[in-house]
């Protein structure tokens, strides 16, 4: 079974002051039960003594028996040696010899007369069955006794009234202490509930950005709750969000790469099935239609290339090998020059700039830059290498047509041409460049060349320390790794 | 006479292949390389068919044909969209184009689809029909229902005609493909779907109960209410 906390607590408390109450008021009652028979105890026994004084200075029973006594009494007229004790209410006061009543004042309830050799307290029964408490005292100097009693029912009737005002009380009590308990627990679970609006809120709207409400009057207990449910909501959100952002680059990613396939993929079709749908195609239409088929496949060719080694680019660095960005410029260079013989393609600065990194990479990014620049009709390209305090610089001149400023942000995301681009390439080029860049932590930057095109600039962090003998684990203490010098190129 | 047939796209490689494959097919074909020469071709040439591409820099196909039937040039329109993304097509379509193809596609099928939205289809009567609550006037191009006026591109309307003058008949893909667009070769049947969607959403646009209803595993019908 499963019940609320709030009414937990309040039955709890209910009980607990239910109990209390029992305990205290029993012993309230038996206290005044205790106190009330002592009082009645003390009055009879005053009572008896004084009327056995009484009875010894007058001369024993047989005064007593003073009609005179008899009448007074029969009259209710207090006079007499008892009349002092007339008035004595529902109280019984009566003088016996042991076996008969001499004298009584008040009304006999037909008790039966008390044994003279057993004074002391007792409680009788009368006729009507009521109880009587009784006291009997004897006289030292005659064969008298006086008992004085007196009916307990008043006794009993007040104990019990008390006890009936006790359990009232005590109901009150217990409906009271648990309605506030009830009103308090409340009170105090409210921001409970809050939480829970937030925490069914978030469930209901998927809606992460929500937040619960922590005011300043909140218990710290629910305050920590809170603030953990808020932190995990605030990790869910940014996960969630970056996973999305991802899946979008992703899609996106995936959809321009389908659209620059399509093309190239729609030229070569259409090429193939005119040469299929014309068996008797003139032999120099057929030759310009092959043509055409050979050079959408290279296309298609080059563009999965680009597309690949933008999938690598983000993974490069992370093989960390020692890396000259000279070297790398110079066989660049001369891979270009092979490519188009009519270019110049040239490489001053320092002899040796050595990084961390991904050689692979980093000449993917600088055959794309040379390559870029050669295919948008530069004539002269420019590679400069040089080293500084902690950055390593590759700048790539040309003198071609320049990408214009406002472009030169955009164009280095994936499948993004400048307005001047060439229709043939694969816009991703610049984005591989990037791709590698910042996968060495380093900064690419577009901007005018002195030559009169296009300059980038690549910088990637660098330790002066680091050179090209010092090995693929220039960290750790020299000598420990004994293995072969990956991708380090001596000379 | 040769049929002449524009072709629209920014690619030359893709220019240069349509030619030389719709030339051999027998068309005369002429090349525009963006959404403005297009525009300046259909001016000054009066193309007989125009295959657009729909993703231009300067001005996208989308946008020639928005331009091209706002000036009442009706000339048949097949786009193609190079992405196999639904909004590329229901773009082209509802702008007024009259098919389209995603690329890469057979050459084969263009040729079919261009050879069939050459052909001359009769000339509609000019006596105003009417389905149900559903009134077509051929001669004046228009459309109402309960009262309203329906705007319908020409495509749309062909089809809706089509459905009015067989009431109550279930169409297959097929026979609408071959009624309405001149098909008599087969072809995927989506562009009839495509179009019943337009035409249900514009017949439906004031409340009115649902007058074109889907038969599975057979086609459309047109079904006037019991009245």
């Amino acid at each position: 079974m499963t019940s609320s906390l709030r009414s937990r607590v309040a039955l709890v408390t209910g009980s607990l002051v239910a109990g209390a109450v029992v305990v205290v008021s029993a012993a309230a009652v038996a206290t005044f039960d205790r106190t009330e028979r002592d009082d009645l105890d003390a009055s009879l026994a005053q009572r008896a003594g004084e009327a056995l004084q009484l009875v010894d200075r007058h001369g024993g029973p047989a005064a007593v028996r003073d009609p005179l006594l008899a009448d007074r009494q029969a009259r209710g007229v207090g006079v007499g040696p008892l009349g002092r004790l007339v008035d004595t209410g529902p109280e019984l006061l009566r003088i016996t010899d042991g076996q008969h009543v001499l004298a009584e004042l008040g009304t006999d309830p037909g008790m039966e007369v008390p044994r003279v050799d057993e004074p002391g307290y007792t409680d009788l029964a009368d006729a009507e069955g009521r109880t009587w408490r009784s006291f009997t005292m004897v006289s030292t100097q005659s064969e008298t006794a006086v008992q004085a009693a007196a009916p307990l029912d008043p006794l009993t009737t007040r104990v019990r009234s008390l006890r009936a005002q006790a359990a009232v009380i005590g109901a009150l009590a217990v409906i009271l202490g648990a309605a506030t308990t009830w009103w308090l627990t409340g009170i105090a679970l409210r921001p409970l509930a809050d939480l829970r609006a937030t925490a069914e809120r978030v469930a209901a709207t998927r809606d992460l950005s929500q937040r619960a409400p922590v005011s300043s009057d909140v218990p710290t207990e629910v305050a920590a709750v809170a603030s953990a449910l808020d932190a995990m909501l605030q990790r869910l959100e940014s996960a969630t969000t970056d996973t999305e952002a991802a899946l979008e680059a992703a899609r996106q990613f995936a959809a321009d790469a389908g659209h620059e396939l399509r093309t190239p993929l729609t030229g070569m079709g259409t090429n193939i099935d005119a040469l299929i749908r014309n068996p008797d195609l003139d032999p120099r239409e057929r030759e310009t239609t092959l043509t055409a088929l050979a050079a959408e496949q290279q296309r298609l060719v080059a563009r999965l290339d680009a597309l690949q080694a933008l999938a690598r680019a983000d993974l490069a660095a992370s093989e960390g090998e020692v890396v000259d960005l000279a070297e790398i410029a110079e066989a660049t260079a001369a891979a270009a020059l092979a490519q188009a013989p009519n270019a110049q393609v040239t490489v001053t600065g320092d002899l040796s700039v050595v990084v961390r990194g991904s050689p692979g990479g980093l000449r993917a990014a600088l055959d794309n830059l040379v390559g870029n620049a050669v295919a948008h009709g530069a004539s002269t390209v420019g590679v400069t290498v040089s080293r500084g305090e902690s950055v390593a610089t590759l700048i790539v001149d040309d003198d071609g047509p320049g990408i214009p400023a406002d472009e030169r942000e955009r164009v280095l995301a994936p499948f993004v041409r400048g307005r001047h681009a060439r229709r043939e390439g694969s816009g991703l080029g610049l984005a591989v460049v990037a791709g590698v860049v910042r996968a060495h932590n380093g900064r690419v930057s577009l901007d005018d060349s002195s030559a009169g095109g296009l300059r980038v600039r690549l910088e990637v962090p660098c330790h002066r320390h680091l050179t090209v003998d010092s090995g693929p684990s220039a960290g750790p203490p020299v000598g420990v790794g004994s293995g072969p010098t990956k991708g380090a190129k001596h000379g | 006479m040769l049929s002449r047939v524009l072709v629209v796209d920014d690619e030359p490689a893709i220019r240069e292949a349509l030619e030389r494959a719709l030339r051999l097919e027998g068309f005369a074909v002429t090349l525009a390389g963006g959404g403005k020469a297009a525009l300046a071709a259909v001016a000054e040439q009066g193309p007989d068919v125009v295959v657009l591409d729909l993703a231009m820099p300067d001005l996208d196909g989308v946008e020639v044909l928005h331009r091209l039937r706002a000036d009442g040039v009706d000339v048949p329109v097949c786009v193609l969209s190079a992405r196999d993304a639904v909004d590329d097509r229901v773009a082209g379509l509802e702008a007024g184009a009259d098919d389209y193809l995603v690329k890469p596609f057979a050459l084969e099928e263009l040729v079919a689809r261009l050879h069939a939205l050459l052909r001359r289809r009769p000339r509609p009567t000019a006596v105003p029909l009417s389905a149900g609550d559903v009134t077509v006037d051929p001669l004046r191009r228009r459309v109402r229902r309960r009262g309203r006026d329906i705007q319908l591109t020409a495509r749309e309307f062909e089809l809706l005609e089509h459905f009015v003058r067989h009431a109550g008949i279930v169409l297959s893909r097929a026979q609408l493909l071959e009624g309405v667009w001149g098909y008599d070769f087969p072809t995927d049947g989506n562009v009839v779907d495509v179009f019943v969607g337009y035409l249900r959403r514009k017949l439906e646009a004031g409340g009115e109960p649902r007058i074109l209803h889907t038969v599975r595993g057979a086609g459309f019908v047109l079904r006037p209410e019991a009245q």
